[in-house]
């Protein structure tokens, strides 16, 4: 190192004097280090002597410099090869000058970088990657509605909005900022039309309605359609990519989608009380789509991934948090015994001309609710067709009556329970009883009678009921029709539950005679169902459900509420009460019996309280069915509202009974009865 | 790193130490000419490109194939969703009902069972008249079997009644 930095000293002072003579100016410029030293690292490797001195010797010739410095490099023995100079000057100051600024524009460059890194690192990272990160919704799917064997009751489809940009459309996408050729403008010209052949071919209707929407001026967004099976668009798709000339290579444009998912009901009406709907932003609004609707619509996902203008980049970042979908719910209905049950009750209300009607089928020995069937009903799927708003509600749950002569069977058990009735006590029935300042009567004109408690049922007496229930304590008698379910919303899992109405201890007396035949309280119908459950099963009162279960999206199952039991009668008391609704269909009346099975019941014929004009107004008929009546299973229980052909509800409920039990017994594996009916007194001597 | 002499017991102590001769060895020959070590070095970057272009090549067409093949069973559950919804709407028991009438068939209420066991039959078996459950046979007719109706909203501002294909226009 020492060596080649002596030599290019003395280089460079040779050329300076070599330059002194003819023009400072231009050996001036020849004064760099690194310019001078290239001669000394030539000379290491080869015999320098050679070829600058003939180069030099031929080129320079001529001029004095040369001749000068001749001697010099002669009187050494070797020549050296000139240096090649760089014209940046020497001056040490320049050098030091532009090293200063080349110091400062590193020192900004790493200052900033340092910035970027050390301080606004993640900020400025951030940035980029949003600039380069696409971000995609990932809706989650509705959990479904089922029944207890699977059968689909509510499900969603997955569908579409179709939108459309009316000014693609009419340049077929295109671009406005240069002058189109001739096939394209052939294109552009019969863009429209094409299109809304294809909307009509899909979607139905006319082209020419679309065709207006299709050449909207100066708009870029016009939607098309709502809910549009997603299927449905993937054919639309494809013609609109057959385009111009059916062979996809010029393509129409214009037509968008984005999700728009379908809730579908499949069984239509059926059961379309229970399940309800949901409105037009796929939100549930009655039924157990409202009420369940935070678990049914499950949570969305997104999907995070690096894209250019070019689409998706591959093997770039992609975070997806996939959807939850909602829960799937089971429900304890039988929708092959919903339809009869619907199908009964649509023909019961015919016949008797009820304003409506609501027919309840549960397992006596669970509380399932195994139909629930109003009338009329509607279809979830269109909500709107309804004519009466109160026909969206599910009657079974959230209307509140009076029960009439069935709460006669509640009042029975009580007293049997407690020791002071069995289905042969002896009692004396006037034509008539006080009650209030009033007179109570049958709805049968009689004089006295000699009636058995049976009798009492079978014949459904008032007169006969209250001078019983006056054997009772008053705060006993409210207390067991409470254990009864009555007066408390049964919490069955349905929305909109009604209480009911039920008398306190202190409620007066004729209260007391009122509620022992079924006024001057109210119930709704799976409450009277679930109580009339507990009188027949033996004693135990089940809470009514209608949730069998609940599964996650990911397959495990959901806890639900355990329906509560308790036991408000004796089996003794129950049998009884059994023994005493027999008679109603074996010793009163005629064809109440169902071909092979042993059947008890209890008609109701209520006064109907209108709550308009605060005044009973029209009946509502009904009549309980348990079968089979040695080993109760299925409680059946029908109501009809304002029937105008008549008002017995042995005449207009008990058929539909019938009709469903029916149905009903064969299907849940009942087996037939192998004991007749007993024939057992209703009067006594 | 200076060496330091060995003393051998062995050795003969008189006279001067000797020392091993320095000899002048030949530097190593190089195993490849600079021309040959230049064109290993093109070989090796090329083949490098190459390798890189044929996997980013393979990646995005393995990403196109996987883009497609997405796209494919999006639409194949699309058409898999179409057909439950139809299908679980001609097995809903109105259907059913309604098909089974058309054929003729009846519903007997007369239950009667065989125990298998014995072979003893519970029950009456009765066969029908035809004239029971009439109520099961005075159905409504139950609607078209149908893909759920899209909500049209083209051309209805004004006021146009526009119908809409029962069919939906899937085929």
């Amino acid at each position: 190192m020492s060596t080649e930095r002596r030599r290019s000293t003395s280089t460079g002072s040779d050329s300076r004097r070599s330059a002194a003579s003819s023009s400072r100016a231009s050996t001036g410029k020849a004064g760099g280090k690194s310019s001078s030293s290239r001669p000394a690292a030539r000379s290491k490797g080869r015999p320098t002597q050679q070829r600058p001195a003939t180069k030099g010797a031929t080129k320079k010739s001529s001029t004095s410099r040369s001749t000068t410095r001749r001697p010099a490099s002669t009187a050494r023995g070797r020549s050296y090869k000139k240096a090649w100079r760089l014209p940046v000057g020497r001056s040490s100051t320049r050098i030091r000058a532009f090293m200063v600024v080349m110091a400062l524009v590193v020192t900004v460059c790493i200052g900033r970088a340092f910035q970027l890194q050390a301080f606004d690192s993640e900020a400025m990272a951030a940035q980029a990657a949003e600039k380069m990160q696409s971000t995609r919704e990932l809706p989650a799917t509705r959990g479904s509605i089922t029944d207890r064997d699977g059968v689909v009751l509510a499900a969603t489809e997955p569908a579409m909005l179709i939108s459309v940009d009316p000014d693609m459309v009419m340049t077929n996408g295109a671009d406005k900022r240069y002058p189109m050729s001739e096939r394209k403008q052939e294109e552009a010209a019969a863009a429209p039309q094409a299109v809304a052949e294809i909307l009509a071919k899909h979607l139905g209707g006319r082209p020419s309605t679309y065709l207006d929407t299709l050449t909207e001026e100066d708009s870029r967004y016009e939607i098309i359609a709502k809910k549009v099976p997603a299927a449905t668009w993937i054919e639309i798709q494809k013609d609109m990519k057959a385009g111009f000339d059916g062979e996809g290579r010029r393509p129409w444009w214009g037509l968008f989608a984005t999700s728009d998912p379908i809730r579908t009901y499949p069984q239509r009406a059926l059961a379309g009380n229970v399940v309800g709907f949901v409105n037009g932003e796929g939100v549930g609004s009655a039924g157990l789509e409202a009420v369940l609707d935070d678990q049914l619509d499950g949570e969305p996902g997104q999907e995070v991934y690096d894209a250019s203008t070019y689409g998706r980049i591959p093997l770039g970042e992609n975070v997806m948090t996939p959807a939850v979908d909602g829960v799937d719910f089971e429900l304890t209905l039988d929708t092959d015994l919903q339809w009869f049950a619907e199908q009964a009750l649509a023909d019961g209300v015919k016949k008797s001309g009820a304003a409506t009607g609501m027919a309840v089928v549960m397992n006596a020995k669970s509380g399932e609710l195994l139909a629930l069937a109003n009338s009329p009903s509607y279809n979830p799927a269109n909500p709107g067709a309804v004519e009466d708003p109160g026909d969206l509600s599910n009657r079974a749950v959230s209307n509140a009556y009076e029960p009439g002569s069935v709460q006669k069977v509640l009042t029975m058990a009580a007293l049997a329970d407690a020791g002071l009735v069995t289905p042969d006590t002896k009692v004396q029935v006037e034509s008539r009883i006080a009650s209030g300042g009033g007179y109570v009567r049958d709805s049968f004109s009689h004089g006295t009678l000699q009636l058995t408690a049976r009798g009492i049922i079978a014949q459904s007496s008032n007169i006969g009921t209250i001078e019983l229930a006056r054997l009772m304590d008053k705060g006993d008698l409210s207390s067991y029709l409470a254990d009864f379910g009555l007066g408390q919303a049964p919490g069955s899992g349905l929305p909109a539950e009604t209480a009911g109405a039920l008398p306190g201890a202190d409620m007066a007396d004729y209260t007391r005679d009122q509620i022992s035949f079924g006024q001057g309280l109210s119930v709704s119908a799976v409450q009277m169902a679930a109580a009339v459950s507990a009188v027949v099963n033996g004693g135990t009162y089940h809470q009514p459900t209608i949730l069998k279960s609940a599964t996650a999206a990911d397959g495990t199952a959901l806890e639900l509420p355990t329906p509560g039991s308790r036991r408000v009668i004796s089996e003794e008391a129950s049998d009884m009460v059994v023994n005493m609704m027999e008679a109603v269909i074996t010793q009163v009346g005629k064809d109440r019996e169902i071909p092979g099975y042993r059947t008890a019941g209890k008609s109701g014929t209520a006064q109907r309280f209108d709550p308009d004009c605060k005044c009973y107004n029209g009946y509502t008929a009904s009549f309980v069915g348990v079968a089979p009546a040695e080993d109760p299973q299925l409680v059946v229980y029908v109501v009809l509202d304002q029937p105008r052909n008549g008002n017995s509800g042995s005449s207009l409920a008990l058929p539909v009974v019938n009709n469903i039990l029916q149905m009903a017994l064969p299907r849940y594996n009942v087996l037939p009865s192998t004991t007749p009916a007993p024939e057992e007194p209703l009067t006594y001597e | 790193m200076s060496a330091q002499p060995v003393h051998l017991d062995s050795e003969p102590t008189t006279g001067a130490p000797q020392r091993p001769r320095l000899t002048l060895l030949s530097s190593q020959r190089p195993m490849m000419s600079n021309v040959g070590f230049g064109v290993f070095i093109a070989v090796l970057v090329a083949v490098g490109l190459a390798l890189v272009m044929v996997v980013t090549t393979s990646v995005a067409a393995q990403s196109r194939e996987l883009a497609a093949l997405r796209k494919e069973a999006t639409e194949l559950g699309y058409t898999a969703a179409a057909l439950t919804t139809e299908l679980q709407s001609i097995s809903s028991s109105s259907s059913l009902a309604l098909r089974a009438a058309d054929l003729g068939m009846v519903p007997n209420p007369y239950p009667a069972f065989i125990n298998l066991a014995d072979g003893s039959i519970l029950g009456e078996p009765t066969p029908v008249r035809g004239n029971e459950a009439t109520y099961l046979r005075q159905l409504p007719p139950v609607p078209a079997l149908q893909q759920p109706e899209p909500e049209v909203v083209a051309g209805t501002q004004d006021g146009v009644d526009l119908p809409v294909a029962p069919a939906g226009g899937n085929p």
